[in-house]
């Protein structure tokens, strides 16, 4: 039996940074869990193309919103763990603003408080 | 900016940071299998599936390494180890490539690396845009001479624009005392002078106001001469000989310090010495006389050079009035010309180094005509290549950036073998223009020159390879994967691109050679100038007598004497002379009177050339006689007699007899005896071929005054039929016998120095002769290749032609025409090039005028008929094709 296909949603390459830099809020992690933390938390709705995924966590990295160490796993070998910076911090509270005016902003024009073109 | 630093971090520790990767991904997909293990599936399948969704793991890597932001690098790496790799499986065309760019590189930096020794670099003093020369002049001289000492000592006084201001005069030596005697050009210096440059000695002390008050016997060596005398430091305090005279050296000059610059007109030579000016009480009450200073001065801070000109002019007429009655009307006139250092000292060389700096470009865009031509017909054979690379995804941008770096390549290892080139062509250059250059010893392999061959190694690139690049990379299409290899030759479009390279070659080429041919006819007028005497198997010595034995005019004359007897009691000599100047080298000019003149001296031919001589001084030359006689060996001194040129005489006595007629130095007033003429002789040319004579006298030897500088040069002149080689060991036997201490400063056949006195225009002409040759051969190589390719490219239309029964001249006319063409186009696109520019070295010509038809006609007969030779074996490949053997391959 085939487990339930998730509906892949295209996620913009900004938006992809956002949820990153958000997962990152509590404890830092690495790449794979990172992607199955954003898979859970968005209730199996957005799963994010690991061909997306490591090209995004290197483009953070260049800029200083997160910073990277290698770290013991709990699977008994090394991996790169990503943790968020004092600035991707600013970045992140910057961006989500940013995101939440959008929303609001379409949301307007999708549900007009008046009559306007119908 | 943070972004850019972290980047660079990770492309130094690149290694690190891919095996890191690796490792992360490796992680991520373990994670994944494991995972998907949990969820029931086979360990081997697990994987299987994370691999698929996981993608292509290549490309991924891809997509990550390009966020580590130094993609355009790893890509220009590859590039660049591609068309290594293109280089070395086509050895012929990387070397012809090479070394064409290396020839044309080399040519430029050499010529660079002279224009900017002479023109831009800073000289060895401080502040040099400070300093100014400052000169006299007066209406009736042909050209500013230098500062009386009266007159200098007079404006350091007055002159309120300098913060210091010194003067110098060149003064010749004999140095002995220290290894071989030998003659050198030395400075006679004011204490002031080593304070106006802002240089110290580098060992020792320099010389001092109180060295000059006492006339005290002291010298500072350059470092040229203390490097030759062995770099010892125990020199300083020993003693040496100056012209047999006991000198105390006291300094010595740092390194890279050279005075006076070389290239000015008056006091021009650098000095191997210098001692102090300490002026004689004669010299320095003499006013009006021994215009001979050059005077330096250091311009005050925010002082500019037209308030000095101003102030200059306002203390003129002071200065004037402190001159005796009797020469005001002289020096009437007189003005005080300020010329700022580096005007004057590279000032005239100017246009040469400006047309040999223009020669070298045209031969630089002709090499990159010419390697353009290559990379064309050979990218025109990598088109399929080309064409499967685009077809992978490559864009034309990418393709186009690939074959750049290819020519970038060819560009930096032809400029590295051209650095190597010009070292050589450089010193080539120094050694034939060693007495034209100024600032010679400006001239070497700096960071400026090493700059300017890294800048052409960047643009010779963009000028050769842009044009094949662009035209290849968009070239791609589809069907050129279909066509079968062998017929991957330039298509039409690149064999018209070729053809305009052609043609720019043939035009550069020709401005070149007719530049050269003007140059060559204007030295051919020179050689040809009649200088006014004969040099057929005559030999010249010379000699300088030092103060030092020689102070009194007796042993001068006496010196002369026995040199002239020596020479005669030789065998197998016909004439012996001896002479203070020999012709094309008379030193000193001087004002002149005229008892009674038919017609009053113009004030502009006052000042003539003097010299001493003994009665075969005439005959050893060849020099006519026009009337009245030659000296004897008995002229008296109580009735002083001259012989002057036919150019004095039709000056002032026009048409008539002058022997009889009386002249004197000086002034109307002056004070000098009278001498009578009793001969006129034929003209000579007394300073160069190109400029005309002008009035001589000559003064028998019994007159010398106190010897000066000048007269104490001994020039002997010795005619004979035996070989020169013998003759001269012969008299310099002899004149060792009369002095065994006396350097002998020249010994050579007299023909000798009408080649030394044409050395500007011969280094001219021979570097312009091969720049033009080389623009030459490369022109020729370009209409090769044109027609080779066409040919090549119209193979299956001559098998054509031919099968249906076209003769071979038929053919040949085929290929000719496109020849002729080519020609026709760029000869006449080079006679209009040339027309436009050789104007600018009308300053350079002797007699010939810049449109010289001869020129520009033997330069377009040269061109045509290199063009017909180049056009030969493609014409004759041409026939050569075989109809069936071409058709068939198809």
């Amino acid at each position: 039996m085939t487990p339930k296909q998730p509906q892949r949603m295209e996620l913009l390459q900004g938006t992809l940074d956002l949820l990153i830099l958000r997962t990152l809020i509590g404890e830092p992690s690495h790449g794979h869990a990172i992607a199955k933390h954003i898979q859970r938390s968005s209730e199996d709705l957005l799963q994010v193309e690991t061909g997306s995924l490591y090209p995004a966590l290197h483009r953070l990295e260049a800029k200083g919103w997160i910073a990277a160490s290698w770290e013991l796993s709990d699977k008994g070998k090394r991996a790169k763990y990503y943790r968020l910076t004092a600035s991707g911090k600013k970045q992140l509270n910057a961006e989500r603003s940013k995101w939440e005016q959008l929303s609001r902003a379409i949301n307007l024009v999708l549900e007009p408080s008046e009559g306007g073109l119908g | 900016m943070i972004r850019f630093w972290r980047q660079l971090g990770w492309l130094l520790r690149r290694k690190t940071r891919e095996s890191e990767l690796r490792e992360e991904i490796e992680f991520h997909m373990e994670c994944e299998a494991g995972e998907r293990e949990a969820a029931g599936l086979a360990t081997e399948q697990a994987r299987r599936e994370s691999l698929r969704e996981f993608g292509s793991v290549a490309l991924h890597k891809e997509d990550t390494r390009s966020m580590w932001g130094w993609r355009l690098l790893d890509e220009l790496r590859r590039d660049l180890k591609y068309g290594l790799r293109n280089l070395r499986r086509n050895p012929g065309f990387a070397a012809v490539a090479v070394g064409t760019l290396a020839v044309g590189i080399g040519a430029a930096t050499a010529v660079f690396s002279i224009v900017n020794g002479v023109l831009f670099e800073a000289f060895p003093y401080q502040d040099p845009r400070q300093l100014v020369l400052i000169f006299e002049h007066l209406p009736n001289a042909p050209t500013k001479f230098g500062v009386s000492p009266p007159d200098f000592e007079i404006l350091r006084r007055e002159a309120q624009s300098y913060s210091g201001m010194a003067a110098y005069r060149n003064i010749e030596y004999e140095l002995s005392g220290v290894g071989e005697p030998r003659r050198l050009f030395a400075a006679r210096v004011s204490p002031e002078l080593f304070g106006v440059l802002g240089t110290e000695p580098a060992i020792g002390r320099a010389i001092t106001a109180e060295d000059d008050r006492e006339n005290a016997s002291v010298a500072v060596l350059s470092h040229r001469l203390w490097s030759a005398l062995g770099r010892d430091s125990s020199l300083i305090g020993r003693t040496i000989l100056l012209d047999r005279r006991p000198y105390t050296v006291v300094g010595v000059m740092p390194e890279r310090f050279d005075f006076p610059p070389r290239g000015a007109a008056i006091n021009g030579e650098p000095a191997e010495l210098f001692v102090p000016m300490s002026f004689s009480r004669i010299e320095r009450e003499g006013f009006g006389m021994r215009y001979g200073l050059t005077v330096v001065g250091r311009l005050k801070p925010g002082v500019s050079l037209e308030q000095a000109r101003g102030e200059m002019g306002r203390l003129t007429a002071p200065l004037l009035e402190q001159y005796p009655n009797a020469m005001q009307s002289f020096v009437s006139g007189m003005s005080i010309p300020i010329v700022p250092l580096d005007e004057e000292t590279s000032g005239r060389s100017r246009t040469m180094l400006l047309v040999l700096l223009g020669a070298v470009a045209m031969v630089l865009l002709v090499v990159c005509a010419d390697v353009a031509g290559l990379m064309l017909s050979r990218f025109g054979f990598r088109r399929r290549e080309i064409a499967v690379r685009s077809s992978l995804g490559a864009s034309p941008a990418r393709i186009l950036r690939q074959l750049l770096t290819e020519s970038l390549t060819l560009g930096v290892l032809g400029s590295a073998l051209g650095l190597l080139l010009a070292w050589f062509a450089m010193r080539a250059l120094l050694s034939l223009g060693v007495e034209t250059l100024p600032r010679a010893e400006s001239i070497a392999f700096n960071e400026s020159v090493l700059g300017f061959a890294v800048l052409l190694a960047m643009l010779t690139p963009l000028l050769f390879g842009v044009l094949p690049a662009l035209r290849v990379a968009s070239g791609t299409e589809a069907g050129t994967l279909k066509d079968s290899p062998r017929t991957a030759t330039p298509g039409r479009r690149s064999s018209r691109l070729l053809g305009t390279l052609a043609v720019t070659q043939i035009a550069l080429a020709l401005v070149l050679s007719v530049g050269a041919g003007l140059l060559l006819r204007s030295f051919l007028h020179l050689l040809s100038t009649d200088p006014g005497f004969r040099t057929e198997k005559t030999v010249h010595l010379r000699v300088t007598l030092p103060f030092g034995g020689y102070s009194e005019r007796g042993q001068v004359r006496s010196f002369y004497g026995r040199a002239i007897e020596a020479a005669q009691a030789i065998p197998g000599v016909l004439a012996v002379g001896a002479g203070s100047d020999l012709p094309l080298g008379v030193r000193e000019r001087r004002a002149f009177s005229a008892a009674t003149p038919a017609r009053p001296i113009p004030e502009t031919s006052r000042l003539i050339a003097p010299t001493w001589v003994s009665p075969g001084y005439f005959n050893a030359l060849g020099i006519p006689l026009k009337r009245g006689r030659f000296f004897t060996n008995a002229e008296e001194q109580e009735r002083p007699t001259v012989i002057v040129n036919a150019m004095l005489a039709e000056m002032i006595w026009p048409g008539e007899d002058p022997v009889g007629q009386r002249i004197k130095w000086g002034i109307e007033a002056s004070q000098a005896p009278w001498m009578t003429i009793v001969g006129v002789v034929g003209d000579v040319k007394q300073s160069t071929l190109d400029e005309p004579a002008i009035a001589q006298v000559y003064v028998p030897l019994p007159l010398l005054e106190e010897p000066g500088p000048l007269s104490r040069t001994v020039n002997l002149l010795v005619r004979s039929e035996r070989d020169s080689t013998s003759l001269i060991a012969d008299l310099r036997g002899a004149l060792q016998r009369i002095d065994p201490a006396l350097p002998i400063s020249k010994a050579q056949p007299l023909e000798e120095i009408i080649g030394e006195s044409l050395r500007p225009q011969r280094f001219s002409m021979t570097v312009v002769i091969l720049f033009a040759a080389v623009a030459l051969v490369l022109a020729a190589i370009g209409i090769y290749g044109v027609l080779a390719s066409v040919v090549t490219q119209q193979t299956h239309e001559i098998a054509i032609r031919m099968a249906l029964g076209a003769t071979a001249s038929g053919v040949m006319w085929m290929v000719l025409r496109r020849a002729l063409v080519l020609m026709a186009v760029g000869i006449g696109l080079g006679i209009a090039g040339a027309l436009g520019i050789t104007h600018v070295m009308a300053g350079l010509l002797y007699e010939v005028r810049p449109t010289d038809a001869i020129a520009f006609l033997g330069a377009a007969v040269v061109l045509a008929v290199l063009a017909l030779l180049a056009s030969l074996a493609p014409a004759w490949r041409a026939i050569r094709v075989d109809p069936l053997v071409a058709l068939r391959t198809e």
